[in-house]
């Protein structure tokens, strides 16, 4: 049965330089398509008009890279959610990237959903993206014109929007390797386990040093327009005694800090309620006490 | 009475598993030619509004067009879309297309082209002004005097004399009384009075509605398609185009799950006018979305149950009030609200019994059968009312279910006085081993170290409830199963059934049944189903009917032709036919000299006294015994979030003989775990407007595998002496179970009572925010 | 409405060379069902969701719905559920669906197939949750899944040492 998709151009560069120059060109360039479990779902919808072309990223072997260098872990854009939670690399330096990873849908949509491609769509829900900003991930992002890097904080503007130029595509992602001493977790919680674009989630890292949080960076996912850090949070946080005191302010202040929405999936009082949780269940996880 | 038995209560191989697993062509989108015109439809972006034009210039000289079909150009018949007997007791208040429409979603003008994308982008072309009108979207807003009436077209009517009074959205209404029950309330030491809601809900067969048309050589219409009811889509679209039955053909191939939504005529309709306005292979498949806000749903249902209880346990007055919400049809309105009374009033005995079931239009999605079939909704109801009587008088809720529920012998008043759409049926229960379900379910589940909730602590609660449910199996006196048989010439037999398959495993059951009587291995056994040009008339697969009713039908067209082979048997060994038994695909005589059924069959067909050995048979019943089943979750609910996970599931079920255990414990799981679902997560959720916003598998969650709690299926034998081989229904009565087990459970963890589903994190955690104060 | 230009593509599928030809973004599905006439191939919701569609590609699975077909390159190795029979796995995990009374109505069952054999080629740790997990993606609304776990389970003990590689 044909579908809209049939009228939709698709440009296959062999490389990356070719895939540049194709976007490069106002008359050649497309939307980047990679896994497509995301544009292909909103293209058939309806959701998202299907465009003129579409650039395939998929098969670009530079966009594949994944090796750890000078405490930093470099993710091509091109690397798979399958890829992610396999990866011993991943499980060691950002263990709460591979859980994050290995939640998402089922097994095929892991095999074909890029970390890239899951930034891009830049939807508040997106799995990945709680993680990448805990651990202060930078993005790299490729045209003719050169190469910028910028941190994925600034790089998600809003909802569904990216700071990407239409000549550019995402090449690379920068994720500073969890050190010595350092704590991490991600956890949702969705309608039901599998295959839940999630309700709420999140992602924190931190350390402690003598009983004193040293350092705690939090990300909450579907509780704003966008993934989002909680500074409030960290700054309530940071220095002082990892105690229960610590514990019920940084619960209070992240409830009261976050403002979602109420959409289909359910109200802004229980997303506020259950971030302060979150973020509890964090900071008792950092404690050693195992969130479950 | 035969219990040895050699092929039925075994699990042999689901006779089609080989051709499913192998992946082979089966289903009707597997047979779809190339140059099949393909349809699209232009739904109704309005939940009630009428259509002021339609025009259709424009998109017919769009290329591949080759027809559009609206309310202009076809004919004007009201009808029902429910696949039940004739004359059904649904309203007949729909038309092909109308000049209004009635809820997001509905028909407006159907477009077939060369290409999907051609027929979409005729349907995006397709011009229409709308009239919006005032949209009822809840049950109180339905009745609400002064309502919009939904129905104002003078052609809505019952064909049959039943109460409908569409000009207050009332598509249903069906009452009775037993004893006086105020008196009853008066009598009891303990009274409750409860409401109970319970929330849309959609089948989800994987394969989604598919239908396709074309004409035969000699201009007749056949239509391939998904369906659980073939005979009722032939007198349907016969009705619906107004051309004879004899001008159509119906073909069901193999199903990819119904579960009640198949028995309904939703596409063969249009694709089948479109084959003879184009001449041309018509094919039509629902989108997942289109199947979730365009098929039939679960009718969401408010309850009353209003009950009295003696302090020595004895029920005094038992009384249930339903509304359900049909939406924008009458689809099966009367008949699932009477059986939200009928399955389970008759459960717990009661001297003084109040039942009223209304159904009200909306202009919501449109409701229809669903597996389960009202009392799915009612056994929550019920049975959570009991888990709070006993409570009330501080006994044990499962000594309480076993203390007042019916038992074999018994008889209820309920089933003289409700039927479907007319009287019931009076029956005493035959088989009956729901206190054996009881006894073995708790016994799995643990349900004596279960505790009290005002003892648990800590964050995560853990917390074990139960439920005690029947069903029927098929409608009584209204009900019909036929099967035809014939041997061949090598001892093989073709088995013609006009019962569908959907999945259930019915071919083999009754192949089974077959085999059973003739004395033949399984794979003598040919089945085809169903074929209306082919197969014995059969109503088809739905009220729990097709092992029963269909199986009695079998049961006794192998007889005949058990008798037939007999007298050529007898004639071949020079004996009489009574000396002679079949076994192991011979005709043994006493002595124990014998001929095999490919010998006789050769005699009868080539030898002396030529003939064709086979028959025909019909069945109705004039039961419709219940299954019992007592079903038990142990949940674990998490205080903080209100997260309720399942941790085991234990169903016990007495489906009186379970003609192949393997399958009866696949229908049971799948049941449950469909249970389990609607019971959690599944729910529709709607813009103010009345427009589905969560109509895809992405944000309606259906359980997967990871998901699934321990389920523990325990069938627990009776002999059904009315039915094959003591064999009772299995396939409805596992849905039921989930809703008030989980509910009871979640009581015994964390201490309150969900009455509203689906038991979604955020509703139990509002409910232990309101009891924390 | 212009007609898209077609692409042509050689694929290994399900062990036998095949050249198709289609507009570049024709999904995998419909390449498959309709111009390779490889019926196995189930679609239940065109949205990722329910895995009826379920092929494996390389190694590794995929969703046919959500596939742009052009975007599998030359060369690929496509498995449907038409190729299982050719392998003693496959045959294998066939025979153990149908042992353990898998598949109800069976619409699911292709894409289940694909999962299971997928998930066993890699000669994982087989337990309950590593089965859930393989199989988190395919929807069953028929079985419960307690009979398909049990014969991923069956499968996984006689599992031929040299098919497929470690994860």
């Amino acid at each position: 049965m044909t579908t809209p998709m049939e009228q939709l151009d698709v440009a296959f560069p062999a490389s990356l330089p070719e895939a540049l120059a194709l976007m490069a060109n106002e008359a050649t360039r497309g939307l980047p398509l990679a896994g497509g479990t995301d544009l292909m779902v909103q293209w058939e919808s309806g959701a998202r008009p299907v465009p003129v072309r579409a650039i395939d990223v998929k098969n670009l072997c530079e966009l594949h890279v994944l090796r750890g260098e000078n405490g930093m872990v470099v993710i091509g854009a091109g690397i798979t959610h399958a890829a992610l939670r396999r990866s011993e690399l991943i499980r060691t330096a950002i263990p709460a990237l591979a859980e994050a990873a290995a939640t998402v849908g089922g097994g095929q949509i892991q095999a074909m959903g890029t970390i890239a491609g899951s930034i891009a769509n830049a939807s508040p829900a997106g799995d990945l993206a709680p993680t990448l900003l805990a651990s202060e991930a930078r993005v790299v992002v490729a045209s003719v014109r050169g190469e910028r890097e910028l941190p994925l904080a600034s790089f998600i503007l809003g909802y569904r929007r990216i700071d990407l130029a239409p000549d550019e595509l995402i090449v690379r992602f920068l994720v500073p390797a969890r050190r010595e001493g350092e704590r991490e977790l991600f956890r949702k919680l969705g309608p039901r386990a599998a295959q839940a674009i999630s309700k709420i989630m999140g992602s924190y890292r931190g350390s402690v040093r003598d009983g004193v949080v040293a350092s705690f960076a939090v990300a909450l996912g579907s509780v704003a327009p966008t993934a989002i850090r909680l500074p409030e949070v960290e700054r309530a946080v940071i220095g002082q005694p990892l105690n229960e005191a610590t514990i019920a302010r940084a619960e209070q202040v992240a409830a009261a800090s976050v403002k979602p929405i109420s959409d289909i999936r359910s109200t802004a009082e229980y997303r506020q309620w259950v971030s302060g949780r979150l973020v509890r269940g964090f900071l008792e996880h950092l404690a050693g006490r195992d969130a479950t | 009475m035969k219990r040895n038995f050699n092929v039925v209560n075994k699990s042999v191989r689901k006779i089609d598993s080989l051709s499913l697993a192998t992946g082979k062509p089966m289903y009707v989108g597997d047979f779809k030619p190339a140059d099949a015109l393909i349809v699209k439809m232009l739904w109704s972006p309005h939940a009630h509004a009428r259509i002021v034009s339609i025009d259709t210039s424009a998109a017919e000289q769009l290329p591949g067009v080759h027809a559009i079909l609206h309310h202009g150009n076809v004919p004007r018949i009201v009808h029902t879309t429910a696949g039940q007997g004739f004359p059904e007791p649904s309203p007949y208040d729909t038309f092909m297309f109308d000049h209004k429409v009635r809820h997001v979603g509905d028909r407006v003008a159907a477009v077939a082209a060369e290409t999907a994308e051609q027929a979409m982008a005729a349907v995006k072309a397709i011009k229409v002004v709308y009239e919006e009108l005032p949209a009822v979207l809840s049950i109180e807003a339905a009745l609400t005097p002064g309502a919009p009436v939904i129905h104002d077209e003078p052609e809505a009517h019952v064909p049959i004399p039943v109460p409908y009074e569409p000009q207050r959205n009332l598509a249903a209404r069906v009452a009775m009384e037993v004893g006086d029950f105020e008196a009853g309330l008066k009598e009891a030491d303990h009274a409750l009075d409860l409401e109970y809601y319970t929330d849309y809900a959609q089948h989800c067969p994987i394969e989604p509605h598919v239908a396709m048309a074309h004409l035969a050589a000699d201009g007749r219409v056949v239509i391939t398609t998904s369906t659980q009811v073939p005979f009722h889509v032939r007198r349907i679209v016969a009705q619906t185009l107004d051309i004879p039955v004899r001008r159509i053909r119906v073909i069901k191939p193999r199903i990819g799950g119904g579960f009640g939504v198949k028995q309904e005529v939703l596409l063969e309709d249009v694709v089948a006018l479109f084959a003879l306005r184009t001449g041309r292979c018509v094919f039509w498949k629902y989108t997942r979305e289109e199947e979730f806000v365009s098929s039939r749903t679960r009718h969401p249902e408010k309850m009353r149950v209003r009950t009295g209880v003696k302090k020595d346990g004895t029920i005094t007055a038992m009384g249930l009030d339903c509304i359900t919400n049909t939406g924008a049809y009458g689809s099966h309105a009367l008949t699932v609200v009477c059986n939200s009374g009928s399955k389970i009033l008759p459960l717990y005995r009661a001297a003084n019994i109040h039942f009223v079931g209304e159904s009200c239009y909306t202009n919501l999605p449109v409701g229809g059968a669903y597996r389960g079939y009202g009392a799915t909704q009612s056994s929550f109801a019920v049975d959570c009312t009991m888990d709070e009587l006993a409570e009330l008088l501080g006994v044990d809720s499962l000594e309480f279910r076993r203390r007042n529920a019916i038992t074999s012998g018994e008889t209820s008043p309920v089933f003289r006085a409700l039927g479907e759409g007319k009287a019931g049926v009076e029956q005493s229960i035959g088989s009956c081993e729901l206190d054996r379900c009881i006894t073995l379910g708790a016994r799995a589940i643990g349900w004596r170290k279960r505790g009290r909730w005002q003892d648990k602590t800590g964050r995560f609660r853990r917390g074990i409830g139960m439920a005690a449910l029947m069903q029927g199996s098929s409608i009584p006196e209204i009900d019909m199963g036929a099967a035809s048989l014939k041997i061949n010439d090598d001892g093989s037999f073709n088995l013609l059934m006009g019962a569908t398959d959907l999945g259930t495993g019915s071919d083999t059951v009754l192949a089974q049944i077959a085999a059973e009587t003739l004395g033949c291995d399984m794979d003598k056994i040919i089945v085809y189903s169903s074929d209306t040009d082919m197969t014995p008339f059969d109503v088809g697969a739905y009220a729990s009917s097709t092992t029963y009713l269909s199986g009695m039908a079998v049961k006794n067209v192998a007889e005949k032709v058990a008798k037939q082979m007999l007298e050529v048997a007898s004639a071949m060994l020079e004996c009489k036919a009574r000396e002679i038994r079949l076994e192991n695909n011979r005709a043994v005589r006493r002595d124990g000299k014998s001929v095999g059924f490919g010998e006789i069959a050769l005699r009868a067909l080539y030898g002396t006294d030529q003939h064709q050995i086979g028959a025909v048979s019909s069945r109705i019943s004039h039961k419709s015994p219940p299954p019992f089943s007592a079903h038990f979750a142990e949940v674990e609910v998490d205080t903080e979030t209100g997260r309720v996970k399942v941790l085991r599931y234990v169903a016990a079920v007495d489906c009186g003989t379970a003609i192949n255990p393997k399958l009866a414990e696949g229908q049971t799981e799948g049941g449950v775990l469909n249970g389990i679902s609607y019971a959690l997560t599944e729910q529709y959720l709607f813009s103010p407007k009345g427009k589905m916003l969560n109509a895809g598998f992405s944000h309606y969650k259906i359980f997967s595998m990871r998901d699934k709690p321990a389920i523990t299926t325990i069938l627990v034998p009776s002999y059904e002496k009315t039915g094959p081989y003591g064999a009772k229904s299995v396939s409805e009565i596992c849905i039921n179970g989930p809703l008030p087990a989980i509910a009871n459970a979640i009581y015994n963890a964390v201490g309150v009572r969900m009455r509203t589903s689906p038991f979604t994190s955020e509703k139990v955690w509002r409910a232990l925010q309101d009891k924390a104060g | 409405m212009t007609t898209m230009k077609k692409i042509q593509r050689t694929w290994k599928i399900n062990g036998e060379s095949r050249t198709v030809q289609f507009p570049p973004a024709r999904r995998l599905l419909d390449v498959l069902r309709e111009d390779l006439d490889l019926k196995g191939t189930k679609e239940g919701c065109g949205e990722g969701e329910c895995g009826a569609c379920t092929v494996m590609i390389n190694g590794e699975l995929a969703v046919s719905c959500l596939l742009a077909a052009g975007q599998v390159r030359d060369g690929a190795e496509i498995l449907t559920v038409e190729g299982l029979e050719k392998t003693p796995g496959g045959r294998l995990i066939q025979r153990s669906y149908l042992e353990k009374g898998a598949a109800q109505c069976g619409f699911c069952i292709p894409g289940m197939l694909v999962s299971s054999y997928a998930f066993l080629r890699r000669h994982p740790v087989v337990n309950e949750e590593s089965i859930k997990d393989a199989h988190a993606g395919n929807i069953c609304r028929c079985t419960g899944y307690v009979k398909i776990i049990e014969a991923v389970q069956a499968a996984a003990e006689r599992w031929p040492a040299d098919e497929g590689k470690p994860s």
